[in-house]
């Protein structure tokens, strides 16, 4: 098998010439997005390196509780960020976002590294912060789109919601149609990148590991294992996130706290 | 026995007709009354807490030193101490200008909200005691805007909290009750006009056998022609069938043709209580 062709820093910093193309578009439609994409790179740079020269560290060390430490630090980053999508905060969500993205990340996560692929030792960073890092990031987003989308059709449905609570029915019931439309838009994304997967383009991390040296077949399999975990991750996150989210919106006496949505 | 009976019913009927009630409102009100033979031995007091023999009756509905609700526009309390009771059998109607607190008010009367100070009771009791989805079931609001849901108006009103189990009688009488007749319930409920879809959510509230109905606004959104006829559906839900209305409004002919008690509502008080006629003509005055 032939060695993995490192990129020399000086290659590295010849990709820029692509960004400088983009510069000169921006520039020359007057998008206005030069600073911005200035800014972007300068990030990109830094943050990836930082993650490499991170996780170098955290292979070397090979403990668990950095690994278990490591994965918090993900998890708060990504409820923070789940609930900062929402249009109008809501109290107590935060919370809610980490004990959802707790539980149905966890269980995946736990899963697939123990009974699927069998890591060995169990907390072996070298699969489970990347593992970890796919799950909670899409995770993160499928809670989001589920609040997210909660929220807006509650917004533009409120009459609707109170015609049935003034009909006698309970805030669950009242809210029923929005809460199953906020949980498809959540799952729909994913089920669709099954269907589309390999079609047109290779998963980001198969194309990784395929240009690292694995051999196609292997880095299928393990495809196939993150398309399914995602999937997962996903619908429990959201449904739970969901679940918790929907009382927030109403009282124990099935009052809408309209001061939330609008 | 009988003699006292017939004593006791003419009573009622002076009593009646001292309210200006007709007398099928107040049968159908007090749907006892054919009992009355079985009822007197026992002291002579009625088996209905609301009533003594006098024809002294407790209000259906009170409100005291309520303040509190919410606006949509205001994002704070707009109610200021406002009392008010209506009997059974009533017609109140309020009005005021836009965010005096008028539909907060109503809001407040079905647990939509709770206010911040004050109490509100429904025959005696106060709100909080009611299992609120049964209190909603028993004061109805009628929201402003009526929502239809897909599907026919058969399915429309089957929409309900414990099933659709209602026969097609029901149905039908609900939707005489609103001036409609039974050909409606295959039509779809979405391609109704707008005064069919008011009278509707009203036959919709309806069958959950309220004993207080509350209207918020429901002529507002009308053209001439349709406005009569629920203004005639609303004011036959009072006299005929002698049911308790809350009318929230502005139009004058609505107030008008309701008769009863109007309430005055300005920056969240009651500023004046009139009758339905000097209240109308100074609605068409002064806009």
């Amino acid at each position: 098998m032939k060695p993995i062709i490192d990129v020399g820093i000086i290659h590295l910093i010849l990709a820029l010439i692509l960004v400088l193309l983009v510069l000169a578009i921006s520039y020359r439609e007057r998008l206005g997005l030069e600073r911005d994409l200035i800014i972007a790179t300068a990030r990109t740079f830094l943050q990836l390196f930082l993650v490499g020269y991170f996780l170098i560290y955290l292979f070397a060390w090979d403990r668990w509780e950095l690994v278990l430490l490591t994965l918090i630090v993900m998890l708060s980053a990504a409820s923070w960020i789940a609930v900062g999508r929402l249009e109008h905060p809501l109290p107590g969500a935060r919370w809610i976002a980490v004990a959802s993205l707790v539980v149905g990340s966890a269980i995946t996560l736990a899963f697939v590294t123990q009974v699927v692929i069998q890591v060995e030792p169990w907390y072996d960073p070298r699969y489970l912060i990347p593992i970890g890092g796919m799950i909670l990031g899409n995770a993160m987003t499928g809670a989001a789109l589920a609040g997210e989308r909660f929220q807006g059709e509650l917004r533009s449905r409120v009459e609707e919601v109170e015609t049935l609570l003034a009909l006698g029915f309970s805030g669950m019931e009242a809210t029923r149609d929005l809460y199953r439309s906020a949980l498809r838009a959540a799952m729909i994304p994913t089920i669709n990148a099954m269907l589309a997967v390999g079609i047109v383009q290779l998963p980001g991390m198969m194309t990784g590991q395929i240009l690292s040296g694995t051999s196609p077949l292997i880095a299928v399999k393990y495809q196939i294992v993150v398309m399914l975990m995602i999937t997962c991750a996903v619908a429990l996150s959201s449904f739970l996130f969901l679940h918790l989210t929907v009382k927030r919106y109403l009282t124990p006496a099935h009052q809408l706290r309209r001061q939330l949505i609008l | 026995m009988h003699l006292v009976a017939a004593n006791v019913k003419s009573t009622w009927i002076e009593y009646v007709n001292l309210r200006n009630k007709s007398l099928a409102c107040y049968l159908n009100d007090c749907p006892s009354v054919s009992h009355v033979d079985e009822v007197l031995p026992f002291g002579g007091k009625l088996p209905w807490q609301a009533m003594t023999i006098e024809g002294k009756r407790e209000p259906i509905l009170a409100c005291r030193e309520v303040s509190g609700g919410y606006t949509l526009d205001a994002h704070r309390e707009v109610l200021k101490a406002v009392s008010f009771q209506v009997q059974a059998g009533e017609c109140l109607s309020i009005t005021g200008p836009s965010g005096s607190g008028k539909s907060a008010l109503l809001r407040l009367l079905n647990r939509f909200d709770d206010p911040v100070q004050g109490e509100i009771r429904f025959r005696e009791r106060p709100l909080q005691y009611y299992d609120p989805l049964e209190l909603r079931r028993r004061i109805a609001l009628v929201l402003q805007h009526p929502v239809m849901f897909h599907g026919t108006v058969r399915e429309n009103l089957l929409r309900r909290p414990n099933g659709g189990q209602l026969s097609e009688s029901t149905l039908v009488q609900a939707l005489a009750d609103v001036g409609l007749d039974r050909s409606f319930l295959d039509r779809n409920a979405m391609e109704l006009s707008g005064g069919e879809k008011q009278r509707l959510s009203i036959a919709r509230a309806l069958l959950g056998e309220p004993e207080i109905l509350l209207l918020d606004e429901p002529t507002s959104a009308l053209d001439a022609r349709s406005l009569h006829l629920v203004v005639d559906t609303i004011t036959q839900l009072n006299r005929v069938k002698g049911l308790t209305l809350i009318v929230v409004t502005h139009q004058a002919e609505l107030i008008h043709r309701l008769g009863g008690r109007v309430l005055f509502l300005e920056g969240g008080r009651i500023v004046r209580e009139e009758g339905a006629e000097l209240a109308a003509r100074l609605l068409e005055e002064h806009g």
